[in-house]
């Protein structure tokens, strides 16, 4: 039977389901860390993952690209599909998933290269064959950093701001022209006015990609994202399932669930 | 959730009651003076309203505070919104009983007590101040069928008051000055405008408890469309 409190898995303005986790379940070890979740994610959506410490919101966001595989034990059940398919499928490249899936961390990690060469790193081992020039300036747009590093894209990465550094690995993330953009805590080692400028890059980025967000930042949730999903840790397994899957508009003013209710509230977590 | 944030909206929720309690002395009070022709409490309570302004203003400052400084969502930003809207209602509600007052300390010459009763200001002034008093309650308690029924006892005042017109105006049924019928005329059209006023709240409680919009007929246009 249907969780009805998972409203956005019935389906959302009849936008395009871009991946789906179905009943999945994933161990570290013996350890169950997240249980049995299903969720849809729509086409050119930010979809927000909030809940608190320890609810498996970042395992969760990893199982979308397979980047849970690179820690030891790890292992799932159940599936994720993107555009239908089976992304843990025998004949998958985990390699080909994370290009088209791409993802941006909590803390910014740019190589320590120039800037252009940050860039343009991916596109390069996936062998890319237009014009790179191009291609560094368009990413760099996209991000929103253009204007501020035009003039010395020869500069080390590491050199520029906090908030520059997250916005030029968005960059490198959108150069190698991924169709979902998975992002883990993007703003949380940033100032208010950095994180403000991931924000609103954020409302222009989901007219060409979709966005996975994971956040602590419950009003950062509420102001950029259109839906979300809230998980918690069941208290006899101590596990993280899903509890409630809505518009962002309506978990967060008329939640169904009271553990959803408690925890936006801040009653718990 | 801080120890701040929920003693602001403990405070938020004493000081909405505390001027709902002036506001239904306040009106008892001048219905009182109204069937006993006492001008000089009239006088007093006219006074009296500005106690009310001042808690007005203190409960839109508090929730601004709450606002600005908590960012209440769900339940306890209903309450927030619920407060603004309350504590303009108690307080549209304290100037209608001042003119109410008003009006009894001009009725000249008085009209006496079985006569009000006749022309039945007693018991709509009774419906006003149950309304209020059970719009208080199910804030109180967050009862939301009682403060749907407050809702329903609207209607009770509405008849009165459009009784009391239709007789004043077509017959002089009640054998008043011209002066006199456009005082009580005025009286009952205050009284209406508590009960609507009181309907308000009511409605703020149902959106409080419930999360729903029942006011002008919008859950009903919700379901329809």
């Amino acid at each position: 039977m249907m969780n009805q409190a998972l409203v956005m898995n019935k389906g959302y303005d009849g936008a395009t389901v871009k991946m789906e986790s179905q009943n999945l379940s994933v161990y570290y070890g013996n350890n169950l860390a997240v249980k049995d979740v299903s969720m849809k994610i729509y086409e050119n959506t930010i979809t927000a993952l909030i809940g608190p410490s320890g609810c498996g919101k970042s395992t969760l966001l990893r199982s979308f690209n397979r980047m849970n595989e690179l820690i030891p034990g790890v292992h799932i059940e159940g599936k994720v599909l993107f555009h239908g398919e089976d992304l843990n499928a025998r004949d998958v490249d985990p390699v080909a998933v994370r290009r088209r899936i791409g993802m941006v961390f909590q803390k910014p990690n740019p190589f320590p290269k120039t800037i252009y060469d940050n860039v343009a790193f991916g596109p390069r081992i996936y062998g890319y064959q237009g014009n790179m020039d191009q291609l560094v300036e368009e990413s760099l747009k996209a991000a929103a950093l253009w204007d501020e590093v035009r003039d010395q894209l020869d500069s080390n990465g590491l050199e520029l701001s906090g908030g520059q550094q997250q916005r030029l690995c968005i960059a490198r993330a959108i150069a190698v022209k991924p169709e979902v953009i998975l992002m883990d805590e993007p703003t949380s080692a940033l100032d208010p006015i950095a994180a403000g400028k991931i924000e609103d890059l954020l409302q222009e980025l989901k007219e060409q990609y979709t966005i996975l967000i994971v956040t602590h930042n419950m009003q950062q949730a509420a102001r950029v994202s259109d839906l979300t999903a809230f998980m918690m840790i069941e208290k006899e397994e101590r596990t993280g399932v899903l509890v409630e899957y809505n518009r962002t508009s309506e978990l967060f003013t008329n939640p169904i669930v009271d553990s959803t209710q408690d925890y936006i509230t801040g009653r718990f977590g | 959730m801080t120890k701040r944030f929920v003693q602001e909206l403990e405070n938020l929720r004493n000081l909405l009651l505390e001027m709902g309690s002036v506001v239904e002395q306040q009106i008892s009070g001048v219905v009182d003076a109204l069937m006993r022709n006492d001008k000089e409490l009239a006088r007093e309570l006219v006074e009296k309203d500005e106690e009310i302004d001042d808690l007005e203003i203190r409960i839109d400052q508090l929730c601004e505070e709450i606002i600005a400084l908590s960012q209440p969502v769900a339940a306890d930003l209903r309450l927030i919104v619920a407060g603004f809207k309350m504590s303009n209602d108690l307080e549209r509600m304290g100037d209608q009983a001042k003119n109410v007052a008003i009006e009894t300390i001009h009725m000249d010459p008085p009209i006496d007590k079985p006569l009000l009763k006749k022309m039945r200001l007693d018991v709509m002034s009774k419906f006003a101040e149950d309304m209020l008093s059970d719009a208080l309650d199910s804030f109180v308690h967050g009862d939301a069928p009682q403060a749907k029924s407050v809702c329903e006892m609207d209607d009770e005042v509405d008849d009165i008051n459009l009784y009391l017109i239709k007789k004043l105006s077509e017959d002089n049924g009640f054998q008043l000055s011209h002066s006199q019928r456009i005082g009580v005329i005025l009286i009952a059209q205050n009284l209406e405008r508590i009960g609507d006023l009181a309907t308000n709240i009511a409605e703020d409680v149902i959106f409080l408890v419930k999360a729903k919009v029942i006011k002008h007929g919008y859950e009903q246009y919700q379901q329809d469309s």
